[in-house]
C-alpha cells in the first residue's frame, strides 16, 4: 500500500530574495522518476516540510507546463517552519509531498474569456502559477488583466517577470497601500496609492471576463462587492482559500468548513458553490 | 454455547492475543486489558472510554528523521465485547483509514469480539431511535466484526462469524455451531440513514438556529467529548525530537476543540469562538461524516454525554434541531 504521508525529497537549484522576509524556490526533486510524475495544476498545492519542523501546505507558484521539471515556492517567513525555510539555500533539501487539491479552472473551461486577476499580499503567490500560464495564452479573444494589491515597494512580489508577462500582453497593476510609489510605474506596471479596491475605481475593468482571486478574508469581502457591482456572476468568480492543513487529503479535518475540505474540495472554489457556508470568509 | 463456554472461549484466545475488554472500575466501566476472563464486565454498560486508541493510537510514529517508516510490531489484539454502536463506529473508521497503510497492518491483527449486550436498553430505545437504529434482523450484515455472541432470552449464546479470520478462530477452538455472517457494507439496502439525511439537511440550514448560541453560552470547549467519541478521528502531523538530536514524525490524537486547531499563520484562527467550534464538531458528525462515508457520524452513545462537564446532551440539542422556530426548546443539558 503507498503511504499517503510520505514525502519526497527535493533540492533547491535556485533561491531569491523577492522581499524582506520572503524568499522564492526553485525546486527539484532528488527521485528523478518520481519528480516525471509530478503532475501539477496551477492553484494547487503542495505540503512542505523539514524533519523537526513539520509540514504545511503552499501553493506551487511555478508555471504548470514545466511541472515534471521543476516547481517554485515562494515562502514568507511567518512560523516555526517557515522562519528556518527562508534560511536555505542552494543545495539544501526539503521534503515535499503533493500535489493537492482543486486548482484554478482550466481557462478553456470557462464561459467568460477573458481574465480578472486580483490578488492582496501573499495571496499573490498562489496567482503567479496562473499568470504564468495565462499569459501564454492571450490572444485578441483572451485579454488578461491583473490587480495586485501590496503593501510597498519593498514586499513587491515578483517584479522581475513584470515585463515579460505585460510584453506577452497582460495588463498589470499595482497598488500600494503603505506607501505613495514615486513613480507612476514599477518594472513597467502602472502603480497607484491605496486599497486595492480602489483599483477597481481608477481603471477600466475588462469585460466579459473571469475574476481569479486569492487575498486574505477581508480582501475577499470588499472585492467581491466591487466585482457584483461591475456585474461579475458569482459562477465567474473563482477564489482560493487558505487554512491549516495536516493530511492534505479530505481526511485530518484542520482545513474542514461547513460540509468541505478546503484541502480537497479547493483551495480553489467558484464563488457560486460556497458563498451560502456560513464563516467561510471569516477568521 | 452458554456463558461458560464463552468464557472458554475468550481464555484460549487470550493465549495467543492481548485481550481488551471493558472492566467494572471505581469509576464506572472502561476498556482495560485483561488477564483474566472472569474480570469481563457483561452488565451491558457502554464503557466511558472508546475502544478506538486499539485502532487508532492516540500518538503513532510514522517515520524517522529519514523518512523512513519505523519497525513498528503490531501486536495480536482481541477487542472482547464491542457492542453493535462500537462496531459501527469501527466500520466509519476502516473507511476514513482505508488508505492508511499503519491503520491496516494494525488492524489486520485485531480480533474483534462483538456482543450483544450494551445495544441501546429498551428504555431509552426512543431516544435512540433518533438516529434510526434499528435493531432490524440484518444489523450484524452491517457491521464489521470476527466474531459475534448474541445473549439470547434464555442466557445461551448465539455464535456468529464475520469473517474468515473469526472463522479460523472459531473452528481452531472447536466451536462449529455458528452462524456465518456476510459483511454488506453499512449502508443498509434500503439506502442512506433516513434521520442521518434529515439532519445533514437540518444542520446545513440550521446555523442561525438558538441551538448554538445556548451552546455557546455554556460549553466550556474543553475537548473531553472528543476524547471519548468513538467515531472522532482528526489528527494532527507533527514532529518531535526522538533523541537529542534525531525527530520523527508524529501523528497523533487532534481536537477541534483545542487552540491552534485551526489557525494559520499570523494567528488567525477559522474557530476561535466556543460557537465556532461546537459548530464545526457537530458538522463533522452530521454534515461532513454522511456527505463524504454515506453514514452516520454518531452512534448514539451518549459517551459526550456522560464526560461532559456541563452535562450537554447530544440527544437533546439534535431534538432542538427539530423544533420549530416558535416551539420553546429543550434545555440542551441533563439527562
Amino acid at each position: 500500500m503507498k503511504n499517503p504521508y510520505l514525502p519526497q525529497e527535493a533540492k533547491i537549484v535556485e533561491v531569491l530574495k523577492e522581499a524582506p522576509n520572503v524568499k522564492w524556490f526553485k525546486l527539484k526533486f532528488v527521485n528523478k522518476k518520481f519528480g516525471r510524475s509530478f503532475h501539477f495544476w496551477h492553484g494547487q498545492f503542495a505540503m512542505v516540510g523539514l524533519p523537526g519542523f513539520d509540514e504545511s501546505p503552499f501553493d506551487i507558484c511555478s508555471n504548470p507546463h514545466n511541472s515534471t521539471d521543476y516547481l517554485e515556492f515562494t515562502i514568507r517567513k511567518v512560523g516555526r517552519l517557515t522562519t528556518k525555510l527562508v534560511t536555505l539555500t542552494k543545495g539544501d533539501s526539503l521534503w515535499v509531498r503533493g500535489p493537492y487539491g482543486k486548482g484554478w479552472p482550466s481557462f478553456h473551461k470557462l464561459k467568460k474569456k477573458n481574465l480578472l486577476v486580483v490578488g492582496g499580499g501573499c495571496g499573490f503567490v498562489p496567482l503567479r502559477s496562473v499568470i504564468e500560464d495565462g499569459v501564454e495564452q492571450i490572444s485578441p479573444t483572451r485579454q488578461m488583466q491583473i490587480f495586485y494589491g501590496c503593501r510597498n515597494s519593498e514586499e513587491l512580489l515578483f517584479e522581475n517577470r513584470y515585463r515579460d508577462w505585460i510584453n506577452k500582453g497582460a495588463q498589470l497593476n499595482v497598488i500600494f497601500d503603505k506607501e505613495q510609489p514615486k513613480t507612476p510605474t514599477v518594472y513597467g506596471a502602472r502603480c497607484g496609492y491605496g486599497l486595492i479596491t480602489k483599483l477597481f475605481d481608477q481603471v477600466k475593468v475588462i469585460k466579459n471576463a473571469s475574476a481569479f482571486l486569492c487575498g486574505p478574508p477581508a480582501m475577499f469581502k470588499f472585492v467581491l462587492e466591487k466585482l457584483k457591482k461591475q456585474g461579475f456572476a458569482d459562477e465567474d468568480i473563482y477564489l482560493s482559500l487558505e487554512r491549516r492543513m495536516d493530511c492534505g487529503f479530505g481526511i485530518c479535518q484542520h482545513c474542514a468548513c461547513g460540509k468541505i475540505y478546503v484541502c480537497q474540495d479547493g483551495p480553489v472554489f467558484n464563488y457560486a458553490a460556497i458563498k451560502n457556508i456560513p464563516y467561510i470568509f471569516e477568521y | 454455547m452458554d456463558k461458560n463456554e464463552a468464557e472458554g472461549l475468550l481464555n484460549k484466545i487470550k493465549k495467543e492475543y492481548q485481550v481488551y475488554a471493558p472492566v467494572q472500575k471505581s469509576q464506572g466501566c472502561f476498556i482495560n486489558r485483561i488477564e483474566d476472563a472472569l474480570q469481563v464486565d457483561y452488565s451491558g454498560s457502554i464503557p466511558l472510554d472508546s475502544w478506538k486508541f486499539l485502532f487508532f493510537p492516540p500518538q503513532e510514529a510514522l517515520f524517522d528523521e529519514n523518512f523512513k517508516e519505523p519497525e513498528t510490531s503490531y501486536p495480536k489484539i482481541c477487542a472482547w465485547g464491542m457492542n453493535v454502536l462500537d462496531l459501527k463506529a469501527l466500520g466509519l473508521f476502516d473507511l476514513v483509514f482505508e488508505g492508511d497503510p499503519y491503520y491496516q497492518k494494525r488492524r489486520q491483527n485485531i480480533l474483534t469480539v462483538g456482543l450483544s449486550v450494551g445495544a441501546p436498553s429498551q428504555e431509552n430505545f426512543e431516544d435512540f431511535q433518533l438516529f434510526s437504529l434499528k435493531l432490524e434482523e440484518d444489523v450484524l450484515e452491517h457491521v464489521p466484526f470476527d466474531i459475534f455472541l448474541e445473549t439470547m432470552q434464555d442466557k445461551k449464546i448465539l455464535v456468529y462469524s464475520g469473517s474468515a479470520k473469526g472463522r479460523q478462530v472459531l473452528e481452531k477452538n472447536k466451536i462449529s455451531d455458528y452462524v456465518n455472517i456476510q459483511f454488506a457494507g453499512l449502508i443498509a439496502e434500503e439506502g442512506q440513514d433516513q434521520r442521518m439525511l434529515e439532519l445533514k439537511e437540518k444542520m446545513t440550514k440550521g446555523y442561525e438556529h438558538k441551538v448554538w448560541d445556548e451552546l455557546d453560552k455554556i460549553c466550556l470547549a474543553c475537548g473531553k467529548c472528543s476524547i471519548v467519541c468513538p467515531t472522532c478521528f482528526c489528527y494532527n502531523l507533527e514532529d518531535e525530537m526522538a533523541d537529542s538530536d534525531k525527530s520523527q514524525r508524529l501523528k497523533k490524537w487532534g481536537n477541534c476543540f483545542y487552540p491552534e486547531f485551526t489557525e494559520i499563520a499570523g494567528g488567525f484562527d477559522f474557530t476561535a469562538s466556543v460557537k465556532r467550534k461546537i459548530l464545526f464538531w457537530y458538522e463533522h458528525k452530521f454534515v461532513r461524516i454522511p456527505e463524504q462515508y454515506k453514514v452516520p457520524g454518531c452512534v448514539s452513545c451518549l459517551r459526550c454525554f456522560k464526560v461532559c462537564p456541563v452535562a450537554i446532551n447530544i440527544i437533546k440539542v439534535l431534538k432542538n434541531l427539530d423544533k420549530k422556530k416558535n416551539e420553546k426548546p429543550l434545555s440542551p443539558t441533563g439527562s
